[in-house]
Formats: C-alpha cells, structure tokens, sequence
C-alpha cells in the first residue's frame, strides 16, 4: 500500500508534501498518535482541564494546517491539469496552422484561378508550401524533444567531450545557410579548455537552438560571435548576434513554452516558440545555468554554463 | 464593389483566402495585427470583417468587443476565422456579436468563400 502511494504521487510529477495521498497518510498517522499520547498522558494530567483544552486546541490547529496544505495540494494538482488541457489546446493551433496553409495553398494551385494567375501569384503560392512544409516538421520535432526530454526517453548517456568539436559540428550544419545568407560566425576559444561531463545529444539540441536563433534572427551581413571561457568551476558559453533583440517587457516570458517575443511575429521571423524552452529543460536538467543580455533592435548575448568535470 | 476588411496575422492566410476573395470579385484590405485591425475597422468602411482570435498585439476578442461598442460600427458583420481548438473561446465570439465562427483547418478554401458570400448576401 505505501508502496503504490509513492509511485502514485511520482506520478503526478509533484513533490510529495503536495501530494495529496501522502498528505492524508500523514494526517491519519497524526490523529492517532495524537489519541494515543493523549490516552496515555490523560491517565495522569486529567486533573487539570486546561492542559486538555490546549492540547485539543493544539492537535485541532495542526489538522487545521495538513488539511489547508492538502487543499492547497489539490489546487496545484488542478492547475498542473489545466495547464496540460491548455497546452493541448496550443499545440493543435500551432499544428492545425500550417495545416490549414498547407490545405487552402495546394487547393488554390489546382484551381482554375491558378491558371490566370500570374509567375509572381504562382510563386509565392509555392512558398507558402515549401514554408509550411517546413513549419510543420520543425514544430513536430519540437514537441517529439519536448515529450522525450519530460519522458526520460532521450540518449543522455554522459559521455567527456570537448564542447569546442561539438560547435564546430553544429556549425557545420548551417554551412550552406551562412554562405547562402552572407553571414559569417566567428568562434574563439582560446587557451586549453576542459572537457564537459554531458549527454553529447543533448547538448548538442541546445547548441542547435542557440546558434540557430542567433542565426535566423541576426541582421544580414552582420557578424555571430561565439565564445567559451573557464572559470574555477564551471565553462562558459556565450553567443552574441546583432539581431533584433527580445523588447524589455518580453523578457521575463522568454523561457515559457510557446512564448514569442512580439517584435519577433511582426518581422516573420519563423519560429515555435519552443525553442529556448526546451534549451532550459535541457540545461537544468545537467545542473547547466542560462542567461541572456538584449536591447530591442540592438541584438542579443545568449549564455549557459557548465560544470567542469575532471577526467 | 463590397468590402471585406481581413485581420490576420498568418501571411499565408492573407495570401490564401485573400486571394480567393479577391478573384471572387471582392476588394479585400489586410490588417496583420490587432491594432491596425481595430483601427482600420473604426473607419467604418469595411461591409464585412473577417477576424481572427490570436492576434499580435491586441486579441480578436478585444477588438470585437470595442467594434461593439462603438455606434458607427456595431452593425458591420464580423465572422470569426479561427484554429482555435478552445470552443468556449469561439462561441464568447457569437455571445459577443459574431455573426457566425469558421474553424479554418475544417473547410477547404472554397468553402470558405461562400460561407463568406452567403453572410454577404444576407445584408
């Protein structure tokens, strides 16, 4: 019976002095070890009746507490539910969208107004596939990392490496994009750096976002800096772009699951706003620390830190 | 020629359903966030408004409500255009004056024009 209360409260993914079957174990167990002290000391102390009337008021005030803990356990229960029902209600937006441009683009192009249209109309009809196409498997890729990351299912086997050799892996993957946009990354990483103790997988997802972002959201022509520092105990990250930066009052949102920064929707830069989230699952999930500096219409410095681990 | 005033934010859907209208002998004005939207529907001149719920800005709920109270455009019929899975959210719409609510992932482009005709051939 204990047995099946622990992997129950595990489950609803809370700390047990929330849960509430824990809770109710506890407040069962309190009533009778009250009854019992108070059978036990009664035999002698009956005899004066205000020592009884405190302790009642005493066990009734510590009732009073586990049950308003327990009320308050059931509340944040509710609420971790409706958050679920409401990113469900997110996701099949954010799915349905590019659906909906998916289905109106192809029923325009096999349509009669297709063929009096003119090369641009036709054009950008194409666009708005090859774009949603696109939209559609980056969302979809979010959410699978999302439900992995929360379902322990991912590769985190820890491995050392250098965090150096993985950049240049990740860059490796924008090569094309770089040239075809005239953008240049500039990393410098100086002096001997220490290896990471990590999962090389998923670092390697946070990488991918950071520089990836610094990338989409960059002016053209403008350079990428990235660097890697030490310290005592930890390696430092940094990647500064000159884009359009995250306006004041949508910074503290930044980290949130589907958040965007307004200025980010209006200039069409494309994005799920899952990006940053998962880097913070992510991070915090290998005792990693994130910050970030930016100034609207100036650009952005995205930094994360990692422990050094000796070899 | 009638007016359709289009607030979206999906430069996709501008372009789609825009389009369509528009080769559907409509001249149809784009607003891309809700502010714009709201103020281009002050104006007055729009004989129908096509509004979506997520808007940048200033939500479509938002804008309904204030197109409601204002005299000179309480009259103008809005349809809702929405991928909201949320139905309690949608049907605030109706309550609030909506004429009528299209989820957009369920019709196909060309119904979506005549559900469009249809309420503007009802005035």
């Amino acid at each position: 019976m204990p047995f099946n209360l622990f992997s129950q409260c595990k489950r609803y993914k809370i700390p047990l002095w929330q849960c509430p079957q824990f809770l109710f174990m506890i407040m069962g167990l309190f009533i009778i070890v009250a009854s019992l002290v108070f059978y036990f000391i009664g035999e002698r102390q009956i005899s004066d009746p205000r020592i009884v009337a405190l302790i009642v008021v005493l066990v009734a005030m510590v009732l009073l507490i586990i049950a308003f803990i327990i009320t308050h356990s059931f509340e944040v229960l509710a609420e971790a539910n409706r958050m679920k029902t409401e990113f469900v209600n997110i996701v099949s937006h954010q799915l349905r969208t590019p659906l909906t441009n998916l289905r109106w683009g192809t029923q325009f192009l096999l349509s009669k107004d297709f063929q009096n249209s003119d090369q641009k109309l036709k054009a950008d009809y194409f666009d708005i596939i090859k774009e949603n196409s696109n939209r559609m498997e980056v969302l979809i890729d979010d959410l699978l990392t999302i439900m992995r990351l929360q379902e322990g299912k991912m590769d985190t086997k820890k491995s050392f490496f250098e965090l150096k050799t993985l950049i240049e892996e990740v860059l490796e993957e924008y090569k094309s994009f770089l040239k075809a946009n005239n953008l240049k990354v500039e990393l410098m990483a100086e002096g001997e750096l220490p290896y990471v103790y990590a999962s090389k997988t998923l670092l390697k997802i946070v990488l991918q976002n950071l520089i990836g972002n610094a990338i989409n959201y960059n002016r053209p022509g403008e350079k990428i800096e990235i660097s890697l520092e030490k310290n005592k105990s930890r390696v430092i990250f940094s990647i500064k772009d000159k884009g359009i930066g995250i306006p004041k009052k949508d910074q503290r949102y930044i980290f949130e699951k589907f958040f965007r920064a307004e200025n980010a929707i209006r200039e069409e830069v494309n994005g799920t706003g899952l990006g940053l989230y998962i880097v913070k699952l992510i991070l915090d999930s290998m005792d990693g620390k994130i910050w970030f500096n930016s100034k609207q219409g100036k650009g952005s410095v995205f930094n994360f830190s990692l422990p050094i681990k000796n070899n | 020629m009638k007016k359709i005033l289009f607030i979206e934010d999906e430069a996709a859907v501008q372009k789609t359903l825009g389009e369509s209208l528009r080769k559907a002998g409509y001249e149809v004005q784009s607003a891309l966030d809700g502010e714009l939207g709201l103020a281009l529907a002050k104006k007055g001149e729009a004989d129908l408004i096509l509004l979506d719920i997520m808007l940048p800005k200033l939500s479509g709920l938002e804008i309904l409500e204030r197109i409601k109270q204002d005299e000179k455009i309480k009259d103008i019929p809005v349809i809702i255009l929405t991928n909201l899975e949320n139905i309690a959210e949608v049907e605030r719409a109706v309550e609030l004056g909506a004429k009528t609510y299209l989820v957009k992932s369920n019709y196909g482009l060309e119904e979506v024009v005549e559900k469009i005709k249809k309420v503007l051939n009802g005035n």
